[in-house]
């Protein structure tokens, strides 16, 4: 009985010193890496922004609630990109940790140079996270995303994943493309990847709570702000062009990923805007001549939201010509779309590709070496059925003449 | 054997009050009522029962004069009720209508002896005993009479609805509770004295017919075994049959509510009064006795559904609260929102301590203050408790030796482990392992520890019963979750063997 207490004890001591206590790390030894910018200088040097959470410049950080916390940017340099991360620590006095990154954003010198460098460290290495979203700065001075104005959020990491998250539930007209998104679709036949697209701008009017009190952050007297739409094309690991807001729709509507949007008509002078409640797309693909054909079936739900243009939606006539001049518009708008990307970026960021592999993987075998060359020739067909499911909760429009409504 | 010839000579030799041992005691007291047998003359009894009590102060004997013979009483001051003694017993003896028929004398019930030991019992049990000169018996009469504390409600186990009386002191008041919510003959008390010295009573309670024969007999083979001087509280015979001293977790049930023994007896359980305390011991104990509340029974379904899933929380809260978030915070900080880790990076800026260490203080003194509580007297206590609160609320966080998060940790553990009252030592004992196992070892640890609670759990037993085994058996519809009354038409059959069925059809 003794004995086996006595190798009980031993058991227990040997786990705890063979286990040992090396991989743990205090909260307060961390250094919460926010969000990191990589850029590339004219000589090739990587040069790496990183965000950090500034714990200890919050005041009464004891105190817990009410405790605001900030960002503190800082810079670092490197041959290769792990080179400049590990010369972060030159003046960070924490560990550095990588497993709350909520974006890392590209500038567009570094994007055109080639991505892959990166994208080799973020797949190699253990502690670095596949949830950041991928974003291009458009911009020449790029580090200017950290004198931008965040709203209500700390820092510009976590304005990104709250602007994400709302705009992903409230408009299509961007794109968030997380790490491995991406690399998903560098790695995959006939899809190239696209990444989300951030603007900066002067921060020209201030906020009211500016005018009110300057606790907020500090944020509303930035001299920057930040306009997130649109996308960034790749073909393979480099930046090729950019596509607007409504390009970025149209992406969304082609690869089925709408939320919900609207698509404002012009109808003479004035608009008709509706909403989209539910998108669908189908893609078919058929070979003629060896030559793929491409075709795209969007069914669109549409629900009218306003409309400036006298006409009445809640008449079936009416609600059919308002359906054909949506289709037409919307098809022409996407066909607009693809052909930019077909003509200009030569880069099926769409995934046509993938579809002929599933549909027809034995003739994309001849065509996969240089499938974004034969789509930049690609027909592509689109049919666009929309259907309008509702004009609204009001019976007539307030435009509408009075003498309509007596008739 | 101890030699009592040395032991006298040693005594004489030293001049000192021997030192007796417990078998020595023993010996006196058989040396003493050895003679078994009445004396005749009544000086005789008088001396003899003196000698046995050793002159205790509060022994009265009387001795009197009746019309016939000589009359000798005695009993022990405070446990009889004297006007009754007046009355009934002494009273028609002096009166000068007796003719020396005693039995026709005594008004009250009275039994008869025939050897001092029993005669001494008897005192000792509060009755009065009643000597006649040239009579081969003793009368003894029972008149108990003492001050008890009267039906409250038990603190320890509050409820909201269902009957607020609880056990008392006195095993004669408890059988009562018992058998008033329990009409029936099938209910069986059977008595027994344990403790050399105290002579306590206890009394083993069942339902004929439902109860676990296995139990019974193990339990009065366990209870037969017991070989010890004092039986002070139930807490004595639990420690003394209970099979795995070590281990945390109990093989027997207390409570202080009739109506929950009444429940378990039942359900095919024994239970164990023991005079002198109002905790009763059931056994066996299931696992899911401390999960439930007798009170589920009492609510509608729904209500007791979903208490009974915060209390299974409340068990995975306060067990493994404090080791999981301190594995999850050094470990594997990628696992939590980033809101909250930065909380916890700012909040633990200044402290020096790491937050394993942090932690293993934090619930000391929660453990301290709630010790704290238990034993202050109130007036005192609502001060200490206002200290305590500033001191770790306030105090602690203010001066840097805290952060607010763990605090907030180890208060919900803390509040977590009042919803599993009688798991108090289990709870403990894993809160600790789950805390140095998860620091040391981040969630590989976590695992391990609940490795071993597992394992702990499913192998242990009470009175040949898996405590686990409720979670397996279905028939009952008594077991994880409770069941509408109206569908519960069997008895658990992990415990009961014969007449299985609750209800008629």
């Amino acid at each position: 009985m003794k004995k086996k207490w006595f190798f009980f004890f031993i058991i227990i001591i040997i786990t705890f010193l063979f286990s040992g206590c090396w991989s743990r790390r205090e909260p307060k030894n961390l250094s919460m890496l926010n969000s990191i910018l990589y850029d590339v200088k004219d000589d090739g040097t990587y040069q790496l922004t990183v965000e950090v959470l500034n714990a200890s410049g919050i005041s009464g950080a004891q105190d817990g609630a009410g405790a605001k916390s900030s960002g503190e940017a800082i810079m670092c340099e490197g041959k290769t990109v792990a080179e400049a991360v590990s010369d972060e620590m030159k003046s960070i006095d924490k560990l550095l940790f990588e497993g709350h990154n909520k974006a890392r954003f590209f500038s567009e010198k570094l994007a055109t140079k080639g991505t892959a460098p990166a994208l080799d460290l973020f797949s190699r290495d253990h502690s670095t996270d596949e949830t950041p979203l991928i974003i291009v700065v458009k911009d020449l001075d790029p580090k200017k995303i950290y004198s931008s104005m965040t709203g209500l959020s700390d820092m510009i990491g976590n304005y990104m994943e709250n602007l994400s998250k709302m705009q992903r539930a409230a408009s299509s007209r961007s794109v968030f493309s997380t790490t491995l998104d991406f690399m998903k679709d560098y790695y995959e036949d006939g899809k190239e990847p696209v990444a989300g697209l951030l603007e900066i701008s002067k921060n020209e009017g201030k906020s009211i709570s500016d005018l009110e009190s300057q606790n907020i952050a500090g944020s509303s007297n930035k001299e920057n702000k930040i306009i997130y739409r649109g996308l960034a094309a790749f073909r393979n690991d480099k930046l090729v062009g950019y596509l607007d807001g409504i390009g970025a729709r149209d992406y969304n509507i082609l690869t089925n990923n709408i939320k919900m949007d609207i698509i404002t008509l012009p109808t003479g002078d004035k608009y008709t805007t509706a909403d989209i409640e539910k998108c669908k797309t189908k893609i078919k693909t058929k070979f003629e001549n060896g030559k793929p054909i491409i075709t795209a079936d969007v069914k669109m739900s549409l629900v009218i939201v306003e409309e400036d243009a006298n006409i009445d939606p809640s008449d079936m006539d009416t609600a059919e010509k308002l359906e054909n001049a949506f289709n037409d518009y919307i098809k022409f708008e996407i066909l607009k779309t693809v052909q930019k990307v077909q003509k200009e970026y030569k880069s099926d960021i769409f995934g046509f590709g993938s579809k002929i592999h599933k549909q027809h993987p034995a003739d994309w075998k001849n065509i996969k070496n240089n499938w974004n060359e034969i789509f930049s020739t690609a027909k592509i067909e689109i049919n666009v059925e929309s259907n309008i499911v509702k004009s609204g909760e009001n019976k007539r429009s307030f435009t509408l003449e009075e003498q309509d409504y007596d008739s | 054997m101890i030699d009592k010839d040395h032991f006298y000579d040693k005594s004489k030799q030293t001049d000192e009050i021997p030192e007796m041992h417990e078998e020595e005691l023993d010996d006196v007291h058989k040396k003493d009522t050895d003679p078994g047998t009445i004396p005749s003359f009544i000086e005789e009894y008088e001396s003899s029962i003196k000698n046995i009590f050793s002159g205790s102060s509060d022994l009265v004997i009387e001795s009197f004069s009746t019309r016939t013979n000589k009359v000798l009483v005695g009993w022990i001051d405070g446990m009889i009720d004297k006007n009754i003694a007046d009355r009934d017993i002494i009273a028609p003896l002096k009166s000068v209508d007796f003719n020396g028929d005693v039995a026709a004398s005594i008004k009250s019930i009275y039994k008869t002896v025939d050897n001092i030991p029993e005669a001494v019992t008897e005192i000792l049990n509060g009755n009065i005993a009643v000597f006649f000169d040239n009579f081969e018996k003793v009368f003894i009469v029972d008149i108990k009479q003492w001050d008890r504390r009267v039906v409250e409600t038990p603190e320890a186990e509050g409820i909201v609805r269902g009957p607020k009386e609880g056990f008392t002191e006195n095993i004669r008041t408890n059988t009562t509770l018992i058998r008033r919510k329990i009409k029936n003959r099938n209910l069986v008390f059977e008595n027994m004295t344990l403790g050399r010295q105290t002579n306590t009573e206890i009394s083993i309670v069942y339902v004929k017919g439902i109860v676990n024969k296995d139990v019974l007999k193990e339990l009065k083979k366990r209870l037969s075994q017991i070989d010890t001087g004092a039986i002070l509280e139930s807490g004595h015979i639990e420690q003394l049959i209970e099979k795995h001293t070590f281990s945390p977790v109990s093989e027997i049930g207390v409570t202080q509510k009739p109506d929950v023994v009444a429940g378990l007896l039942l359900e095919g359980r024994v239970a164990i009064l023991c005079d002198g305390t109002p905790h009763v011991l059931t056994v066996p104990e299931l696992f899911i006795e401390h999960l439930q509340s007798r009170e589920d029974y009492y609510n509608r379904v729904l209500y007791s559904s979903i208490t009974q899933i915060l209390r299974y929380l409340g068990l995975l809260i306060t067990v493994m609260l404090p080791g999981l978030s301190v594995a999850i915070i050094t470990y594997h900080p990628e696992m939590i929102p980033s809101a909250f880790l930065s909380n916890f990076i700012t909040s633990t800026l200044q402290t020096p301590l790491p937050l394993a260490a942090e932690a293993f203080f934090l619930i000391l003194m929660f453990e301290l203050l709630k010790e704290l509580g238990a034993r202050l007297p109130k007036m005192v206590g609502l001060a200490i408790t206002i200290f305590g609160l500033l001191l770790i609320g306030d105090a602690a966080v203010k001066a840097g030796i805290f952060g607010t998060p763990m605090i907030i940790i180890i208060a919900l553990t803390g509040v977590a482990g009042f919803i599993v009252p009688n798991l108090a030592e289990f709870v403990i004992v894993y809160r600790l392992i789950f805390l140095f196992l998860g620091s040391a070892m981040g969630l590989i640890g976590i695992g391990c520890a609940l490795f071993f609670m597992l394992v702990n759990l499913i192998s242990s037993e009470s009175f040949g019963i898996p405590i686990l085994d409720s979670f397996t058996k279905y028939e009952s519809k008594d077991g994880v979750l409770p069941f509408p009354l109206k569908t519960i038409k069997y008895r658990p059959s992990v415990l009961v063997k014969e007449n299985k069925r609750r209800t008629k059809y």
